[in-house]
């Protein structure tokens, strides 16, 4: 029963020990108003898994927050292993992509995304990097893992984007999309508790227009 | 086997600029306190050696030039040297901190003949600014002796001759094995060479038995032609007669590497950068430079950062010709770093940002140049080709001038850019082929192709919205002009980017 506070203890000791500061997580403003609406902005350092199927409008919300990053003037990485992201398409979003790094790893077995995410996400240069898994890729636990401790060394957020809920990922804050709306999963930072459970969405809100403008 | 041996006494200070009569010194931090790392000839006669301080060095010769040691730089005279050497030999190092080795066995004959070798590197060093001896020998330690003693700029010793009557201090022993020689009143190679080699390995040791047989003429070598004193030059390499294939590579690559980690373990350093070159018959190189994140000695990681970049090499760069043989893999340390080891800790302890081009660089080494990009946009129509690569980041912003917009041209193009044309976030590489039925208006039925269907496979799916046409046409003096009617379709929560072109349906993207 004590061991969950046993273990924080201990690494709040090693932590003391080492020297270290603990790592201050806060909430960013992602500029999207659904994103904010649920989340109060983006847990940083942290990650956020927005799952949805492809054509469900995951890439247009991350895009909408990229938009937002680029036009402060800070850059964002987009690290792209299918090779789908289409630049023109970001821009109609509304990125500028000077200030946009698209790193397109080919598959070779040894998983190079998840090297290169990994390095974009630790050396600190991104304030947002996404990582954009093809539909038939899930991510294994150690290098979820790995993508945690990257993001507090960075200061970075992780946006991970996937065709499904990965439950080896260890997400701050989880989202999926469908039917036209962005849907809150689970969210660590304001309960703890919901994170043991499975379930229920917490709340939701509709996603940015589409490319009908509302029109049938 | 023959070596060419140039001996650049002053080499250190000549690249500051300073010949061997100038009274000038290189100073560096050593041991708390700045002090002389290198003198000129003439600054030596004045007592100014290495180890003098400094302020002692100006209280002796008032007039003295120091000038502080730039280590990079240095580095990078030292490969330029090597580069350019090269054009007399393949096989060329620092041997020694103060001499160029050359192992001209084989090429020679192509300058005519070992003198003629000698006598173009003479001329090349003096090109470079510097005053060399050469000498040329069996062994290079025979050849840098007879160098170092001979008052002749260029001599040769014909093969297998003993070193005869150079003094044995020319052969560079260490200290305590030069007081041993001197307690006995050993004084020149021809004595140590008359003597019986059991006694000589027995009384000196292993060195002792070495320095003899150089003495007599007989070759010793460096072992692997590799820089031996200054780690970033430092490479290896091995014969591969006939090998096309990859996996032929990766056989052979750890053990190289191996022998590369060695060498950098001698002298506690780290490889930072290394270049992989394969000699390919007919004599012909492909080169790749690959870039490890933290300094290493680790043969896996070493292996790793190269596996992804041995395609590259292999692969013809014309595209479809058959592999061409390889010759020789070689493997040179472009740039190393102290050894000082990573202890990960316990909870990751915080390290500095990485600076922004390190990080670039790091990743294009690894993931291919082409991988790492910043997109840009291109004034054309076709969708797949009205964005390119550039890198990033991007250049400072240079201010235009708005274009004038009373030329009817201008205004009609700016009013067509400025439309709001949807355009989808995700575009597959390769329009894939689907069914769609049409009401008459456009597309009401869609079936997705096999790849993009989910697990129960395709099925037709209604369109519940759509958006369009948008009509492109252009490009019609190429083959596969462009002419194609777009469609944004709406599949019940998910939106679509089809067209028809003369061919049929096909899907292009996605509005994710």
């Amino acid at each position: 029963m004590g061991a969950a506070p046993d273990l924080a203890a201990l690494r709040a000791r090693i932590r003391a020990l080492e020297g270290c500061v603990a790592v201050q997580r806060r909430r960013v403003a992602s500029g999207v108003e659904g994103v904010d609406h649920l989340l109060g902005g983006l847990p940083r350092p942290g990650i956020v898994e927005l799952a949805g199927p492809v054509g469900s409008g995951r890439t247009r919300t991350a895009l909408a927050v990229a938009a937002r990053h680029t036009r402060r003037g800070e850059d964002v990485a987009w690290v792209d292993p299918g090779s789908l992201l289409y630049p023109p398409g970001a821009a109609a979003h509304g990125v500028a992509l000077d200030h946009l790094l698209v790193v397109r790893p080919v598959e070779d077995g040894s998983a190079p995304w998840a090297w290169a995410t990994e390095q974009l996400v630790r050396s600190g240069n991104f304030p947002l990097v996404v990582l954009d898994l093809p539909p038939v890729r899930g991510v294994r636990r150690a290098l979820a893992h790995g993508f945690a401790r990257a993001a507090e060394h960075g200061g970075c957020t992780l946006l991970v984007l996937g065709s499904r809920s990965m439950r080896e990922l260890p997400a701050d804050v989880r989202l999926s999309t469908g039917e036209g709306r962005l849907v809150l999963v689970r969210d660590r930072g304001r309960d703890p508790a919901l994170f043991a459970r499975s379930g229920a969405p917490l709340a939701s809100a509709p996603l940015d227009a589409d490319p009908f403008g509302g029109s049938s | 086997m023959r070596h060419l041996v140039a001996w650049l006494p002053a080499f250190r200070l000549e690249r500051c600029g300073h010949g061997a009569d100038t009274l000038a010194a290189l100073i560096d931090e050593v041991k708390g306190a700045t002090r002389i790392v290198a003198s000129t000839p003439a600054a030596a006669g004045c007592g100014l050696v290495p180890g003098v301080t400094a302020s002692e060095a100006r209280g002796r010769v008032p007039d003295v030039v120091l000038v502080p040691l730039d280590a990079a730089a240095e580095r990078q005279d030292r490969t330029a040297l090597l580069r350019a050497l090269e054009a007399l030999s393949d096989r060329v190092s620092f041997g020694w901190e103060d001499a160029v080795v050359a192992e001209i066995s084989a090429t020679s004959a192509v300058f005519g003949g070992e003198r003629a070798t000698a006598e173009q590197a003479l001329a090349l060093l003096a090109s470079f600014g510097h005053e060399a001896r050469v000498a040329v020998a069996d062994d290079p330690l025979g050849a840098l002796a007879v160098a170092t003693t001979s008052d002749a700029p260029l001599r040769i010793l014909s093969p297998g001759a003993p070193l005869g009557e150079v003094p044995l201090g020319a052969l560079r022993p260490s200290p305590s094995l030069a007081e041993a020689f001197a307690v006995v009143g050993l004084r020149t190679c021809a004595a140590l060479a008359g003597l019986d080699a059991a006694s000589v390995v027995g009384r000196y040791g292993a060195d002792g038995a070495r320095l003899r047989r150089v003495a007599r003429g007989e070759r010793v070598g460096l072992g692997v032609a590799t820089d031996l004193t200054t780690p970033d030059a430092v490479r290896v390499s091995t014969p591969l007669p006939g090998a096309t294939t990859r996996g032929e590579l990766m056989f052979v690559l750890p053990g190289l590497l191996g022998l590369l980690c060695r060498r950098l373990a001698d002298h506690d350093r780290a490889v930072v950068r290394l270049r992989v070159v394969l000699v390919l018959d007919g004599g012909s190189r492909r080169i790749v430079s690959v870039r490890v994140g933290r300094p290493t000695r680790s043969v896996p990681r070493l292996e790793r950062a190269i596996r992804t970049r041995i395609d590259t090499l292999i692969a013809d760069p014309g595209g479809d010709a058959p592999p061409v043989p390889i010759d020789e893999l070689r493997l040179e340390v472009e740039e190393s770093a102290p050894e000082t080891g990573w202890q990960p800790g316990l909870t990751e302890r915080a390290e500095h940002r990485e600076p922004l081009p390190d990080l670039l660089s790091r990743l294009g080494d690894q993931l291919g140049e082409g991988a790492v990009f910043r997109p840009v946009l291109v004034d054309r129509w076709r969708p797949e080709t009205c964005w390119r690569r550039e890198a990033f980041p991007a250049p400072a912003l240079v201010t235009r001038p708005p274009a004038p917009l009373d030329d009817p041209v201008v205004a009609q193009e700016s009013r067509e850019q400025a439309l709001p044309v949807p355009r989808p976030s995700l575009l597959l590489p390769r329009p894939e082929r689907l069914e769609v039925e049409t009401d008459g208006h456009g597309p009401a039925r869609v079936r997705l192709p096999v790849s993009t269907a989910g697990r129960e496979g395709p099925a037709w799916e209604g369109v519940r919205r759509r958006a369009g046409p948008e009509r492109l046409f252009g490009e019609w003096w190429a083959p596969g002009a462009l002419e194609r009617e777009y469609w944004a379709v709406d599949l019940g929560g998910r939106t679509a980017w089809i067209f028809r072109d003369p061919g049929g349906w096909s899907l292009h993207g996605w509005f994710d």
